[in-house]
């Protein structure tokens, strides 16, 4: 393992525990009814946004899924933003008119969750197709799960990426679950990455609960994508700690299977624990992390139950420039 | 004035644009070293390179996506579908991304990107590569669609989707690429959203669209014999199309008749006709008339597939039992 | 053999050719050589004979009709052949070009009898020009009115109308043009028609007025509320004719036309104040005895039933009762009744005998107790001491509240109104 600065190994918790408490923030708020539509949680899988966008710009590019609320957050979108509009609020990042599924700051080169399950995976390499024409230093991510590498999508993707030598590097958060369905019921390999050979690219496997095996397996995926050998697959494995969707019933597992799991694997303890024996970090430093995120969650709160709904008359804004 | 066909005017148009702008490129299947099946890339690959014309894999969700996604990051793409028909492979890129980030990310980004099918019925193509498709397009919101139906306005409104930082389905007709049409020099562009009249008249409104204006006219013409004067207004854009033309000649008119290639029922001649018929129902003098397809796939053989396409002398002859 | 006869190509550059005549019918025998038929193109005009020998089975182009070269025109045949392959053929083919393709679509709605079939520009156009589409003539697709056919008319005349006039010509269904001469037509002339209309039409239906309403709930109130009696007695009025022959030119100086109906109220007047039971009413268990008389008298006039009263008759002359019933009657056919003189009644009469009823049962005007109807005078054979002598008789009926008002006590007031009608000086 290589030497991780302060500032980094501050980062990674600020960023993981901010996801945590983010999302169980809105978990809360959605079971009392504060918040409309449907919700997909990220709790368990925090590393891997974290761990990704830790070396990525605002210039770079990442592409979402509908679970997309901890690759908003790790890619540096405002909170207080990101709350509203998952509350319905104009002032929110798309106004209201998104919502938890379709959450975009195109201002930090989040391209957008997307409600359709591999939605981002050619975005991502128009994107990058679009770096590559330009001729800049970055790099575009697609953020996808195991159950969207069996859509039409992904291998259309993943073979003009190659064939272009596209800058753009696929992360499969492997989360175990594609929707209700365990994904070895449906896919026809036990590792994704494995069909990246498919397509001539080079991959690699991590463990997507360790911030610093993501972090360092995705600077290798970026170095091997700037040199402009083409793009790169990242596989993570995790697993999905909530439901699909809050309000789930999960009939297809237990609660004692999903705590075991949880309480070996969550990023945010194995994090802890690591910093505190290998004496990287203080407790009082952790404390402190953890006493800010408390704050921002509830300023992001505040701003979102204290925002306006958007006005009816408000419908027709938006759809052509 | 010159003339030069529909296809040379696409030509001229992209080559104009991308002229000006380094933005803009053009990917698609064979279009780059085939110069597209209907030749209406030839010559592009030589000035631009393969870098700005370029060849897809046979990937259309993967052509789609990617444009999309460039135009996200500062480009002008255009997206070339071969044929129209295949654009329901990359339905989904389509009208869950292309048409709707604009609306559901509140404004934040634009999709400047233009998407061009060639469409409509050729000689015996049958059912997967002769269809018109435009009206499944009037029921998505967030999307431009024109219709050219003469070489001047396949440049002049080319040249405007080029420009439109909206998202752009630019259907263009097959057997429209040969036909010769007077196109100015130099500058010229047709706005997006305005329709044409075409032609003048006072007894009766005809509306139309890209190879199907050649019937409107021809329908025109049989009328004119028999004495009476038809107004031909060719709609150019049919999202959004030009309700106040449309209003404005029925109200003189009184009378309408909407004619098209595509398949007659739910299409585009559906919504003119709820249209003029919610807002100038007590300015008609006849029963609103739709020309189009049967609604059956197009057939292949010879005399089912001219059974299958307009006869402007049929149409003459209904709208004249309405007199 | 079977001999297909097609339109031959004559030339080449024939498409078509017309058939001007042919020279056997179906069912003649045929000879080689035989002429079969003429026909014309833009060109020329041949000749056409027979190649086959047989029978002439089938013709299917007639004379005058045109045919496309190649097509089948007829048949040469045995008498017995079959031809069924060749007219069968020949038929699908003709089949395939008379019927479009087309999806049929057929309504057949049941339409209203009523309904004129134009279109929406020439309804426009009509309403615009006040025309009555109804008799507007239609030369449009499938006998629909267009616009042109309303555009050929003259607009209708432009009638001249006071607004009132106008608006109750609306609210009746009165058409203004029917009834328009040229000088302008003011509300009068508008209620004439209804009147007229009214009058003439009696299926028409109309929702009640308010005095009608008022009058019907008033009446079905008294009746089903009220446990009423009519005693009937007749009455000589031998000498109230005498009394009122000879104060009629008296009363006449003034202005004055003396009835019967003043005498009686006069008599009414004094008997009411001795009988209280019947000058009171009767509500929700509370008797009222009135301390004046004011007696109400039922006028029929156009709208309906009104009973106004003439207020304190038990004080008054006469004359004065006279003068002040037919002031009131004089209102009420002008619509000029006060409020006040429609209420407080505390007794009525009402007068029939001028439609020659001899007897009828009288309805109580509630909250009132009685009413007393008056008759026709009849002369009539009467039994006078002993001998049948003719009297002008006239019957009273008088109906009584019987919840508060005695049978006894009805029938004695009746009888001392006939007593007084029959010995008027009692008034004095």
């Amino acid at each position: 393992m290589e030497s991780y600065s302060k500032e980094l190994l501050k980062t990674f918790y600020y960023k993981m525990v901010k996801i945590r408490r983010f999302e169980e923030t809105v978990e809360r708020y959605f079971l009392d009814g504060e918040i409309p539509g449907f919700v997909h949680l990220y709790i368990g899988e925090e590393a891997i946004a974290t761990g990704v966008c830790a070396s990525l710009t605002d210039k770079d590019y990442i592409a979402s899924t509908h679970r997309g609320h901890g690759h908003t957050i790790a890619k540096g979108a405002d909170l207080n933003k990101v709350m509203a509009e998952i509350f319905g609020k104009r002032t929110g990042f798309c106004k209201g008119k998104g919502g938890s599924m379709h959450i975009a700051d195109f201002s930090v080169g989040m391209l957008g969750a997307n409600g359709v399950v591999g939605g981002g995976f050619n975005l991502a390499t128009g994107a990058a197709l679009a770096i590559k024409k330009q001729k800049r230093d970055n790099v575009s991510v697609a953020f996808f799960g195991d159950g969207s590498s069996n859509r039409g999508t992904f291998h259309e993707a993943l073979n003009m990426a190659s064939v272009w030598k596209l800058p753009v590097i696929y992360v499969c958060e492997n989360n175990q679950w594609a929707s209700t369905t365990p994904y070895r019921t449906t896919t026809s390999v036990e590792d994704i990455s494995l069909r990246a050979v498919g397509y001539s690219m080079a991959s690699k496997i991590v463990d997507g609960n360790d911030v610093f095996e993501v972090y360092e397996g995705f600077k290798e995926a970026l170095e091997y994508v700037k040199k402009g050998d083409g793009p790169f697959f990242l596989e993570a494995k995790t697993y999905r700690i909530k439901g699909h969707f809050v309000g789930d019933p999960e009939m297809y597992r237990t609660k004692e299977e999903v705590q075991e799991i949880f309480s070996n694997t969550d990023p945010i303890k194995k994090f802890t624990e690591k910093v505190l024996a290998e004496k990287l970090m203080t407790q009082t430093e952790l404390d402190e992390i953890k006493d800010k995120v408390e704050k921002e969650i509830k300023e992001a709160l505040d701003f979102a139950l204290n925002s306006e709904y958007p006005d009816p008359s408000e419908i027709y804004e938006d759809l052509y420039v | 004035m010159r003339q030069i066909t529909f296809s040379q005017a696409t030509l001229e148009a992209m080559a104009e644009e991308m002229r000006k702008d380094e933005n803009i490129f053009v990917m698609g299947e064979d279009i780059a070293r085939q110069g597209g099946i209907f030749g209406q890339f030839k010559g592009l690959p030589a000035e631009f390179g393969f870098d700005k014309v370029m060849d897809t894999p046979i990937s259309e969700t993967a052509i789609i996506g990617a444009c999309i996604g460039a135009a996200l990051a500062g480009m002008r793409p255009v997206a070339d579908m071969h044929y129209a028909d295949f654009m329901g492979v990359a339905m989904d890129e389509l009208f869950n991304q292309m048409a709707k980030i604009r609306y559901m990310f509140g404004g934040q980004t634009t999709v400047p990107m233009v998407v061009r099918a060639p469409d409509g019925m050729s000689s015996c193509a049958a059912a997967q590569h002769s269809q018109s498709i435009e009206s499944w397009f009037m029921n998505i919101p967030g999307v431009i669609v024109v219709t050219p139906s003469n070489a001047a306005d396949a440049k002049g409104l080319l040249k405007s989707a080029l420009r439109d930082d909206n998202p752009v389905i630019y259907f263009e007709n097959k057997i429209l690429y040969k036909e010769k049409g007077e196109v100015p020099e130099g500058e010229y562009l047709v706005p997006i959203g305005k329709a044409n009249v075409a032609r003048e008249g006072t007894d009766i409104t005809i509306i139309s669209y890209s190879i199907a204006m050649k019937k409107a006219f021809e329908t025109a013409d049989i009328l004119e014999k028999q004495g009476i004067h038809a107004e031909v207004i060719d709609l150019r854009t049919l999202v959004p199309y030009d309700k106040e033309a449309i209003l404005q000649s029925v109200k003189k008119t009184h009378r309408l008749a909407i004619i098209h290639e595509a398949v007659k029922q739910g299409g585009v001649g559906s919504e003119i006709a709820a249209f003029v018929a919610e807002n100038a129902l007590e300015y008609l003098d006849a029963p609103i008339m739709r020309f189009g397809a049967p609604f059956t796939p197009v057939p292949f053989s010879p005399p089912l597939e001219k059974a299958y396409r307009l006869d402007s002398e049929k149409i003459a002859k209904e709208i004249q039992a309405k007199f | 053999m079977v001999r297909e006869i097609l339109m031959p190509k004559l030339g080449l550059t024939m498409v078509e050719g017309t058939i001007t005549q042919w020279f056997v019918k179906e069912g003649d025998k045929v000879n080689v050589g035989d002429r079969l038929f003429e026909v014309e193109t833009d060109k020329l005009t041949n000749e056409i004979t027979a190649d086959t020998a047989g029978m002439m089975r089938k013709i299917l182009i007639n004379e005058g009709g045109t045919a496309e070269v190649k097509s089948l025109i007829g048949i040469i045949a045995g008498e017995n052949e079959d031809i069924s392959s060749v007219t069968g053929k020949e038929e699908s083919i003709v089949e395939a070009v008379k019927e479009e393709p087309k999806e049929a679509i057929t309504f057949e709605a049941e339409e209203r009898s009523d309904y004129v079939r134009a279109t929406p520009y020439a309804k426009k156009l009509a309403a615009e020009k006040r025309i009555d589409l109804s008799k507007v003539a239609a030369t449009g697709y499938n006998g629909v009115i267009v616009a042109k056919d309303v555009d050929a008319l003259p607009e209708e005349i432009k009638v001249k109308a006071t607004p009132t006039a106008r608006k109750i010509a609306e609210e009746k269904g009165i058409n203004l043009q029917e009834i328009y001469s040229g000088s302008r037509i003011r509300t009068s002339d508008v209620l004439a028609i209804e009147e007229t209309r009214a009058k003439t039409d009696d299926a028409e239906t109309e929702k009640a007025s308010g005095i009608r309403r008022i009058t019907a709930q008033r009446m079905k109130t008294s009746w089903a509320g009220t446990p009423m009696v009519t005693f009937n007695l007749e009455a000589d009025m031998s000498e109230l004719m005498e009394l009122r022959e000879k104060l009629k030119p008296v009363y006449a100086k003034e202005g004055l036309r003396l009835t019967y109906n003043h005498i009686i109220m006069k008599i009414l007047s004094k008997l009411l104040v001795e009988y209280r039971y019947l000058n009171a009413s009767f509500e929700n268990d509370i008797i009222t005895y009135h301390k004046h008389v004011n007696l109400g008298v039922a006028v029929d006039v156009e709208r309906g039933l009104m009973v106004p009263n003439v207020k304190g008759t038990e004080n008054m002359s006469l004359r004065e009762i006279a003068e002040e019933t037919e002031k009131l009657i004089e209102a009420a056919k002008s619509n000029k009744l006060s409020p006040d003189s429609l209420s407080g009644g505390t007794f009525t009469i009402t007068n029939l005998g001028m439609f020659g009823m001899e007897s009828f049962t009288p309805i109580i005007n509630k909250p009132e107790v009685a009413i007393l109807g008056i008759n026709k005078i009849i002369d009539k054979p009467v039994a006078l001491n002993k001998q049948v002598v003719i009297r002008p008789m006239m019957n009273l009926s008088l109906t009584t509240d019987h919840s508060l008002v005695d049978g006894a006590l009805s029938a004695k007031f009746l009888s001392e109104i006939k007593e007084m009608i029959e010995n008027p000086y009692l008034l004095i």
